[in-house]
């Protein structure tokens, strides 16, 4: 069933996009403008990744706000311009504070995919947060653009770093705001023994305290990077292993992380 | 509501018109199936002039043809490979004897059943050339072979099966399921493409006490897949209620409904898949969104470390029952990353 319209639309436009495409109309997007936000929270950074796809009734609407000049061609300044308007209506406030969003990449269909309601236009923007503190913070995104006629999807990524954890994930009813409580936890110094926990391939601790000593150590997982030629008459160089590992801070040295929080790092190791 | 239509092709005949009886039979060991399926993928490239099979083999490498899948007809994603429609019939049976080859029976009658729903959708939803079956692509990235890794891709709109083969193993991961219509009849056969999916997730939230449902259900709506294609690579934190908290009984329930999207690939393979998703049942969410009386549009979604299923009624101007996507990924392995590297 066709939800109500919004009254910012009128039915004219409507009938009209109805006519112009009996098919797509019913088969796709209609007087929706769907606009989908993956956040990933990184140790150095958050970015927002958004997928935008108007419905066949609202497109020439959001078209009008791209193609400026109408010459049904999405110019290089037309697609900065639009990407500007909807910077503006995105409000991004971590702990409280308003931060800047940056735009990172932005790609758009053609005006006449869009028009089918079918077009996807697709948007990256990114925080940089600066220093950010140990412990818990919260990351709040409100979509403000074109509230009456769109539809949102919001999700935390999973964080592909160990030292990020996801704690809480809070949407109103229809996922126009949003927010990611997580944990931040820094690696410390990597030239700091206290605090440094090593998981092998098989989920063994390096550092872990053996029941026999004759047991033999774990290496079979380790997987060995070739390292490049040394120069003539350089020293050769030592092996360098690569083994899965995360670093923990020292009071939740406690616990183990699950293996999917594990993320690659480098260690050398003279063998 | 069903949509009654009548076609002038019996259901015989469509049956027939792919290649029916091309279905893998049995349960075979993986490595048997995997030379039946090369040699099937063999027999259709012989069937082929050198024109046709330039444009039907890829490199294994290629990422732009790996990622060139999507839920839009393929007048909106323009498809590569070749087009059903610009196949003979005897080209068009050996396209579809490698697909009998690779997927289960049930698997295959998806795959059928979901092209189908697509030539119903061309006949009641006017002329647009976009739609229906000769709308299909095929292609292969690599050589068909028994060891080295190689990728069978079908699909067009509501499809796109991505099936990566090396030697012993597959997967399906990441491909797309849809449905529109959602209920058809075809001479008096009413037939639902994603029908046994949305029956056991009724069953499964069904089967959830007040304390559960509040873990299980979101508390906000659901409008489209959040990880469909056009979103490689990506993963999101899971929510929902965690297979640990499920009952024995639910936890089946659980593990028969992803089954759904396992078993559209070769039995062999689908049973390796279904033992890697038990073992990590503990740690496999469930969430849900919308009402839980059965019939009613809902969204639901399942993921664990090594499986994302997503399904998501389409409320796109009509009844969104009628009208459903879905998307299998495995985070750990698409495109078998995990044992071809690429």
């Amino acid at each position: 069933m066709v939800e109500p319209m919004t009254t910012t639309m009128r039915p004219l436009p409507l009938l009209l996009a109805l006519l112009a495409f009996p098919s797509a109309a019913f088969a796709h997007r209609l007087d929706e403008y769907l606009q989908a936000t993956l956040v990933a929270v990184e140790p150095g950074a958050f970015r927002l990744q958004i997928n935008l796809t108007p419905g066949v009734a609202v497109a020439e609407r959001v078209l009008a706000l791209i193609d400026r000049d109408g010459d049904d061609l999405i110019s290089t300044n037309e697609a900065a311009a639009y990407a500007e308007l909807l910077k503006r209506d995105l409000k991004v406030r971590l702990d409280q504070h308003h931060v800047e969003l940056k735009l990172t990449s932005s790609s758009f269909p053609e005006p006449a995919d869009l028009r089918t309601g079918l077009g996807i236009i697709q948007m990256e923007f990114s925080v940089t947060p600066g220093v950010l503190a140990a412990g818990l913070h919260k990351l709040t995104l409100e979509n403000r653009h074109l509230p009456a006629v769109s539809v949102y999807l919001f999700n935390a990524a999973q964080p592909r770093s160990a030292s990020v954890r996801i704690t809480g994930q809070r949407r109103n009813q229809d996922q126009s705001t949003g927010e990611i409580a997580f944990d931040f936890h820094p690696p410390p110094n990597p030239s700091m023994p206290v605090g440094m926990d090593i998981l092998h391939a098989n989920g063994v601790r390096a550092n872990q305290p053996r029941a026999s000593e004759e047991r033999a150590p774990p290496w079979e997982n380790r997987r060995v990077i070739p390292t490049r030629p040394a120069r003539a008459g350089a020293a050769p160089l030592p092996k360098v292993t690569l083994i899965e590992c995360h670093l923990i801070a020292p009071h939740q040295h406690s616990e183990f992380r699950p293996r999917n929080d594990l993320r690659p790092c480098r260690a050398q190791e003279p063998r | 509501m069903i949509n009654k239509i009548i076609l002038t092709s019996t259901l015989a005949l469509f049956s027939g018109f792919f290649g029916l009886n091309g279905f893998a039979q049995g349960n075979p060991a993986m490595g048997k199936a995997a030379k039946e399926i090369a040699a099937s993928a063999n027999g259709f490239l012989a069937s082929l002039d050198d024109a046709q099979r330039a444009k039907v083999v890829f490199n294994f490498k290629d990422q732009a043809q790996r990622k060139r899948w999507s839920n839009l007809p393929t007048g909106i994603v323009r498809r590569a490979g070749l087009r059903l429609g610009d196949l003979t019939r005897p080209q068009r049976d050996a396209a579809m004897a490698v697909l009998a080859a690779a997927l289960s029976p049930r698997g295959y009658e998806k795959v059928l059943q979901i092209v189908q729903g697509d030539e119903v959708l061309k006949q009641t939803e006017g002329g647009r050339l976009m739609f229906g079956r000769d709308e299909y692509y095929v292609s292969l990235l690599g050589q068909p072979s028994a060891s080295q890794p190689w990728m069978i891709q079908f699909g067009g709109h509501h499809l796109g099966l991505n099936i990566t083969l090396v030697g012993e193993q597959g997967t399906l991961a990441p491909s797309h399921t849809g449905a529109q219509p959602a209920v058809y009849e075809i001479e008096g056969k009413t037939l639902r493409p994603l029908g046994r999916e949305t029956d056991k997730a009724f069953a499964l939230i069904g089967s959830l006490d007040a304390a559960q449902r509040k873990q299980a259900i979101l508390g906000f709506q659901m409008r489209d897949l959040v990880l469909g294609p056009g979103r490689d690579g990506q993963t999101i934190q899971p929510e929902g209620i965690k297979g640990s908290a499920l009952t024995e009984t639910q936890r089946e329930l659980l593990l028969d409904l992803a089954g759904e999207w396992t078993g559209i690939m070769h039995e062999a393979v689908a049973k390796a898949k279904m033992d890697e998703l038990r073992k990590n049942l503990a740690e496999t969410w469930f969430a849900w969104s919308g009402p839980t009386e059965k019939g009613s549009a809902a969204y639901f979604r399942i993921q664990g470390p090594t499986v994302i299923i997503e399904y998501a009624p389409q409320r796109l101007g009509r009844d969104p029952t009628q009208h459903i996507h879905t998307i299998y990924r495995d985070p750990t392995n698409e495109y078998g990353s995990k044992w071809s590297n690429p």
